[in-house]
């Protein structure tokens, strides 16, 4: 897989906050997490820190980087052999704005592409729930 | 030991918890971040596995162990700096109660103050959940 699509913007999105670009093999390189099946060594939180950024990147995409509106937080729980979950919460109006169930021991680039445009897609979706709900509502 | 304490301490030992884990973890002062003579291999996955154990004693207690609704409960555990927990509704997409609370040096009476402010918050969130139910319809 190039750097082409969705998983190349990742990519970029995370170089400019500090990971290294090149597929260098090295552990904290975007190469390493994107661009080569995860050998199931991954420890926790590591695995939990990676998810987290491309939850973050998927709110950034869809809501961009400077939207003060929302109060969003990302709820991340990696399993080793079993399913991981990343949740998108909204805090102000108390939504989840999206969630994501996958099984992330042996990560490959095209799964991970399809979690971002889910993440992706989910967080659009949330959007009309969000105009719907009100913090004044609570 | 105080009332809902003593509630949860009989719900934890109807899950498996045996009666010395039960002291260690409610009757005691933790010694750090977890009872150390509980610890398990992963502190992280120890703590998280009481926090999660935490809510759903609370959201049994508020919408009892029967309810319909889809409730998914999220720990995230932390020896360092605060640990968290969140209850969500996935039918509705709502967040019904957040915790975040040190447990460093955990003690009863904050293990029960979290407890009553989970179930404060669960309770709080049976109008909003009535009424995005009846939106959402």
């Amino acid at each position: 897989m190039g750097n082409e699509g969705l998983l190349g913007e990742f990519a970029k999105w995370l170089k400019e906050r500090g990971y290294g670009y090149e597929a260098t093999g090295a552990r904290n390189s975007s190469g390493f997490w994107l661009y080569a099946e995860w050998d199931g060594s991954i420890v926790s939180l590591e695995a939990e820190k990676f998810l987290c950024e491309m939850a973050r990147f998927s709110v950034e995409n869809v809501f961009g980087s400077g939207d003060s509106t929302f109060c969003i937080n990302v709820a991340v729980k990696w399993r080793r052999g079993s399913y991981s979950e990343v949740y998108v919460l909204e805090m102000k109006t108390k939504t989840v704005l999206a969630d994501l169930l996958e099984e992330t021991s042996y990560f490959c680039p095209e799964a991970m592409e399809r979690c971002l445009e889910h993440l992706i897609e989910e967080l659009e979706e949330s959007k009309k729930l969000l105009a719907l709900r009100s913090p004044a509502d609570l | 030991m105080k009332g809902l304490l003593n509630e949860f301490a009989k719900w934890l030992k109807k899950r498996g918890y045996d009666q010395s884990s039960i002291r260690a973890l409610l009757f005691k002062e933790w010694d750090g971040a977890y009872p150390q003579e509980l610890l398990g291999d992963d502190i992280i996955r120890d703590i998280e596995n009481f926090l999660y154990d935490m809510a759903q004693f609370a959201v049994e207690r508020v919408f009892g162990s029967s309810s319909t609704l889809f409730f998914s409960i999220v720990p995230l555990g932390d020896y360092e700096t605060a640990s968290e927990v969140f209850v969500l509704e996935m039918k509705t997409k709502t967040v019904l109660a957040n915790l975040v609370e040190k447990t460093w040096r955990f003690n009863p009476d904050v293990i029960e103050e979290c407890i009553e402010d989970l179930i404060e918050q669960l309770e709080e969130s049976k109008k909003l959940l009535s009424v995005r139910t009846l939106t959402d319809s």
